[in-house]
């Protein structure tokens, strides 16, 4: 790695139904909140990265530019970072290559999400996102196609819907003390399992809630994390990686793109055996299944194993792998691209022992966030820890 | 204190440089009367003002120089010396509508990281996606004096034959608007033109710095700048 980079602050609102804020003060609320617990004014930042998926849901088109005096971008350099559900991890990683290749020394990345403006519903946006002469005939949306590839995980590995129910106990039980949480309660395996079929095998209460929300986080290189924090969170590793569009054409069982993208990561941050090397494990949950499938991905659980792990307490919080200590976009929300940025934010408080009420025993020491979507398609894997790399 | 006929020049110039290319669609041999007859659209915009869209896809390789030598790599290399790019204010009651500030910051920080100055530059690829943005953004861009565009392409400076050829691709105006694309075309062109590979609208002059400036179109205030020569 040729320089280094550390996340140094972070700021999150909170994840709602539907925010009575609009988007830009969504985006401004989050990158005030980095900025102040980082102790800096907007003139220290370079440039900003702003995360942020479809136009269709906060109704505006060009949306990043819409919010781009809200992210703080006015006479600055600015991106806009947009890899659908796996945004949220991917924007970091661009405010890392910006910082560890040179080109600037501090990056606000802000990442930002209003669904509730989508009307009738927001699931709605979705539904041109196939092709309109293979897919769309067959009539699919979000909850199909991801029923498809949960059934397809389930019947290989021969796992049992009770099972991946549990990931939405564990999540949504994490959440309680999640600041910004939107459905953190504690709910038993009954209560998931009677909540309706909304397409089967997936209940209502394996899906994540559509959210508004907003994150932000500060990175900055060496030199100037020294002068901001004595905790400084560095970027070990990023990794990421696009499978085809053609989801059709693809085994769906394991998330394959998830997998190269986190060896990018490892390789990157010198971990050989992640099973062992991560303290903690933020995979980007949208639904119950989501979780155990990622985790395989991210070689942090043997191929169709993640599911006995989860049972025998592994990914508990006080287990071996903490798994989603944050509660995850089950518990806390699912706002797009502020979901992933959710779990970047998450670690970044873990590994500074500041998690109040969720925080992980022990010393963790590195963990990884990883976030996706598209067309079930595309992985993005970033490495974070105490150590300096 | 620019004239119709001053628009006019810039649509003629790039319609007409665009006969030459064979990606685009909009050359055109165009006269000031022809302009002034097209209707205005929202004054003093004319339809003839306006870069039309067309559809586009391209693709460029960049690599390292260690990775260009270790694989024997034989196209030649066109170096990306210097970049840089900037936004505005969102907010339309907010925005310096006579020149965009984050232009000017988007070019002086390519120029900045190539080690070079204006006057370095030997052909400009800038947005014309409307007739008056060549002329604005020549200015912001420092490669004029304010006010002085006009008068730089009357007198010829950016023709091909110029002492700096503008728009020698035949720009937006002649090839179109690209959205998203559109920046990327302008450093086909620059790569083009420093490979000698531009055919027909080859500069005669020699070139080893080529400048472009890309806008995004509205609604946007996205500004980039890129430097690129022939040698590193």
């Amino acid at each position: 790695m040729k320089g280094k980079a550390a996340i140094v602050s972070a700021g999150i609102t909170k994840f709602v139904r539907r925010a009575k804020e609009t988007p830009k003060e969504l985006a401004w609320y989050a990158a005030k909140m980095a900025l102040d617990n980082a102790g800096l004014s907007l003139d220290e930042v370079d440039a900003v990265i702003h995360g942020t998926a479809p136009d269709a849901f906060d109704g505006v088109h060009q949306k990043a530019e819409y919010l781009s005096d809200a992210s703080g971008a006015f006479n600055k350099p600015y991106i806009r970072c947009y890899v659908g559900g796996g945004t949220g991890v991917m924007a970091p990683i661009y405010g890392w290559y910006y910082v560890a290749s040179g080109i600037f020394d501090t990056v606000l990345v802000v990442c930002e999400e209003k669904m509730s403006s989508c009307r009738p519903h927001p699931q709605a946006a979705f539904l041109t996102i196939f092709d309109h002469t293979t897919e769309r005939p067959l009539g699919p949306n979000l909850l199909w196609i991801f029923a498809l590839e949960m059934n397809r995980y389930m019947q290989v590995n021969k796992i049992k819907l009770e099972d991946i129910a549990m990931v939405s106990v564990k999540n949504k039980s994490n959440a309680k003390n999640h600041p910004s949480a939107l459905l953190g309660s504690e709910v038993t395996l009954k209560d998931i399992m009677e909540s309706e079929v909304l397409a089967w095998p997936v209940h209502r209460l394996m899906v994540s809630p559509i959210s508004d929300g907003a994150a932000a986080i500060i990175i900055t290189n060496e030199e100037k994390a020294k002068k901001i924090t004595d905790k400084p969170v560095w970027i070990q590793g990023a990794g990421w990686c696009l499978d085809t569009a053609f989801w059709t054409g693809r085994d769906l069982c394991y998330p394959q793109y998830v997998e190269y993208a986190a060896k990018m990561a490892y390789k990157m941050a010198g971990i050989k055996n992640p099973a062992k090397e991560i303290s903690i494990a933020e995979p980007y949950d949208p639904f119950a299944y989501k979780e155990l499938h990622h985790l395989e991905g991210l070689q942090l659980a043997p191929k169709g194993k993640a599911a006995e792990l989860l049972m025998d307490g592994h990914f508990d919080k006080n287990g071996n792998l903490p798994s989603s200590p944050s509660g995850g976009l089950l518990g806390v929300g699912n706002p797009i691209a502020a979901a992933g940025m959710m779990k970047v934010c998450e670690l970044f408080w873990q590994l500074r022992h500041e998690a109040s009420g969720r925080q992980v025993p022990g010393n963790p020491k590195r963990g990884v966030a990883q976030a996706w979507g598209d067309l079930m398609q595309v992985g993005t894997v970033i490495v974070t820890g105490v150590d300096k790399p | 204190k620019v004239s119709e006929d001053d628009l006019a020049a810039v649509v003629i110039k790039n319609r007409a440089n665009a006969l030459f290319n064979e990606n685009g669609c909009y050359g055109a041999t165009l006269s000031n009367e022809d302009i002034a007859n097209s209707s205005v659209v929202a004054s003093p915009i004319r339809v003839l003002d306006i870069a039309h869209y067309a559809d586009t896809a391209m693709c460029l390789i960049l690599a390292e120089e260690s990775f260009i030598k270790e694989k024997k790599i034989k196209s030649q290399p066109v170096w990306v010396n210097g970049f840089g790019f900037c936004n505005g204010s969102n907010t339309l009651e907010s925005r310096e509508w006579v020149q965009p500030k984050e232009a000017s910051l988007a070019s002086q920080k390519a120029l900045k990281m190539a080690g070079l100055k204006n006057k370095d530059i030997d052909f400009v690829e800038i947005s014309d996606t409307y007739s008056y943005k060549e002329l604005q953004l020549l200015e912001t861009a420092g490669f004029c004096k304010f006010g002085s565009a006009k008068s730089d392409l009357k007198k010829g400076k950016f023709d091909i034959g110029g002492a700096l050829p503008v728009n020698a691709s035949g720009g937006e105006l002649g090839n179109g608007t690209l959205l998203e694309a559109t920046g990327l075309f302008k450093v086909t062109e620059l790569v083009k033109q420093l490979r000698g590979h531009a055919g027909r609208r080859q500069l005669p002059k020699k070139v080893s710095n080529g400048f472009a400036l890309g806008w995004r179109d509205i609604p946007t205030t996205s500004y980039a700048a890129i430097v690129m020569g022939n040698k590193k």
